[in-house]
């Protein structure tokens, strides 16, 4: 792709888009959707939601819900979006702990990178050795990376997410990149 | 490159710093070679935010977000029950979507390699993707994903940069050794109808070319999906024919005068007509195409709210 990481899609045009889509405008909600429902779906889809599409889709009529209180840039918004979806994937989590499968990853259910049978699917595409080296990681890991990477948040706005100081989050990716790439190392997937 | 595979088991514990962290992190490339070679699995993981809802679903997404937004803003009888009964409607995958949503997945993450590893390691594994995507079936991914960046973009007001994504595709599938004659047609024909995009713009004007180089993206996005590759001849021909009637709308009616608009809309739409494909398929988006012309309300259905009656994205900023 040609456009650099925190060049936003709506660039300018983001504050008419707020403001249409806070009058209930449908072109608004589906411009915004566009932008971010790759970003949110693929983020719960790391992270392991069953059916990330649905929880994206909550996520945003949730968005909906809010939105007339919401003030902000396109960063704000985007990061706002996120702490939902983040709040949607705890609550995942918490009502899949109560099952007989254990907290995060199961080895053999659900693939890490993927939560349902669709995104498995895609997890085996992407590679087992990427889904085991992530596997190894530790949620707050898996967040961090997920949300530094596949919803490019910074590293201030992936701190807001998960409710933890910049120097926690910053502490966390640089674990996280180095247990990666023990793994990835040992396990081929650079080869 | 190194790979310290000779102590396999062992810890890696290289110096590196903050700065070429946050370099990986946002899709450069680091200067570390340890973290160099985390590129490929990143852009994989990073692939997984590149994938584009497929249009039915957004809009069915944004009319119960708009409907829920309305409702907090005129709540009908002091209360706000109505924001209540929009139910999220289950969106079950169908194994087509799914193979679209693999191929687009596969297609980010071997552009996002492409560009981020510069060749360095991951030749092998990006021929793996290549023939994943390859087996998924998607020939024409790359080609109908670019056309569907270029709808949002113009949807965006960024018609210029559509322009650039459309001939992108066009040229790619040239590169593809498909038969491009016509598509290269099209294309100058698509050039023609945006050369007076500019102006428009710097005008401020309501966004009609925009509108109708979004009906046209629609109108290639549609067919694109239903007969790629064999058909390339007469797809191209089609959208030639449909580039110049905009662009000829474009000449009589460029600043958004209603009643001029109006007649070479209808024009249009029989053009459409005559291709012998064309009659359900602006009327299958979500409005944009047939509407464009009208009354500038292109988008969302006619319910009366004065919000749902505002042109594009024009009129705001």
């Amino acid at each position: 792709m040609s456009s650099p990481k925190r060049e936003y899609r709506l660039g300018q045009a983001f504050e008419g888009v707020l403001d249409a889509a806070k009058q209930g405008a449908e072109w608004a909600w589906a411009s915004l959707y566009r932008d971010l429902a790759g970003p949110v779906t693929g983020y719960l889809a790391a992270r392991g939601a069953r059916e990330p599409e649905d929880l994206a889709a909550e996520t945003f009529l949730q968005v909906a819900r809010n939105v007339h209180s919401f003030e902000g840039d396109e960063a704000a918004f985007r990061s706002w979006v996120f702490v939902i979806a983040h709040r949607r994937l705890i609550d995942l989590r918490r009502s899949q702990a109560r099952r007989p499968t254990t907290v995060s990853m199961p080895d053999d259910g659900p693939g890490v990178l993927g939560g349902d049978v669709e995104h498995e699917a895609i997890g085996h595409l992407v590679t087992a050795e990427l889904r085991d080296a992530f596997r190894r990681l530790t949620d707050d890991q898996r967040d961090v990376l997920s949300l530094r990477i596949i919803a490019n948040l910074t590293l201030e706005e992936t701190a807001n997410v998960v409710g933890k100081r910049v120097g926690a989050v910053k502490a966390i990716q640089r674990r996280a990149l180095i247990a990666l790439r023990n793994h990835v190392d040992l396990e081929g997937v650079s080869r | 490159m190194r790979f310290p595979s000779d102590n396999k088991g062992e810890m890696i514990r290289w110096s590196i710093t903050d700065s070429d962290i946050e370099r990986l992190l946002s899709g450069s490339d680091p200067e570390d070679s340890e973290l160099m070679a985390l590129v490929p699995s990143l852009s994989m993981l990073r692939s997984y935010g590149a994938w584009l809802p497929p249009e039915s679903s957004v809009e069915g997404l944004a009319s119960e977000a708009a409907s829920i937004a309305r409702a907090w803003l005129e709540p009908s009888d002091g209360t706000r029950g109505s924001q209540f009964f929009v139910e999220r409607r289950r969106t079950t995958l169908t194994p087509r979507l799914v193979g679209a949503l693999a191929a687009l997945l596969l297609f980010f993450g071997m552009t996002g390699m492409a560009v981020a590893a510069d060749g360095a390691a991951p030749g092998d594994a990006l021929y793996g993707l290549d023939r994943a995507l390859e087996n998924a079936g998607i020939g024409a991914g790359r080609v109908e994903e670019r056309i569907e960046e270029a709808n949002q973009l113009v949807a965006q007001g960024r018609a210029q940069e559509a322009l650039g994504h459309v001939t992108e595709a066009f040229d790619e599938a040239q590169e593809d050794g498909e038969d491009v004659s016509d598509l290269a047609e099209a294309r100058s024909a698509i050039e023609a109808a945006v050369s007076r995009l500019p102006e428009v713009e710097t005008e401020a004007a309501t966004g009609n070319v925009d509108e109708d180089v979004e009906a046209l993206l629609r109108y290639i996005r549609e067919n694109v999906q239903k007969d790629v590759g064999e058909d390339g001849r007469e797809f191209g021909q089609r959208v030639a024919a449909l580039a110049r009637l905009i662009a000829v709308n474009e000449e009589g009616g460029q600043t958004t005068d209603d009643a001029t608009t109006t007649s070479t809309t209808d024009d249009r739409g029989n053009g459409n007509g005559n291709n012998g494909n064309g009659s359900g398929n602006n009327g299958t988006g979500n409005g944009n195409g047939n509407g464009n012309g009208n009354n500038g309300n292109g988008n969302g259905p006619p319910d009366g709210s004065p919000s749902e009656t505002a042109p594009g994205r024009g009129d705001k900023p």
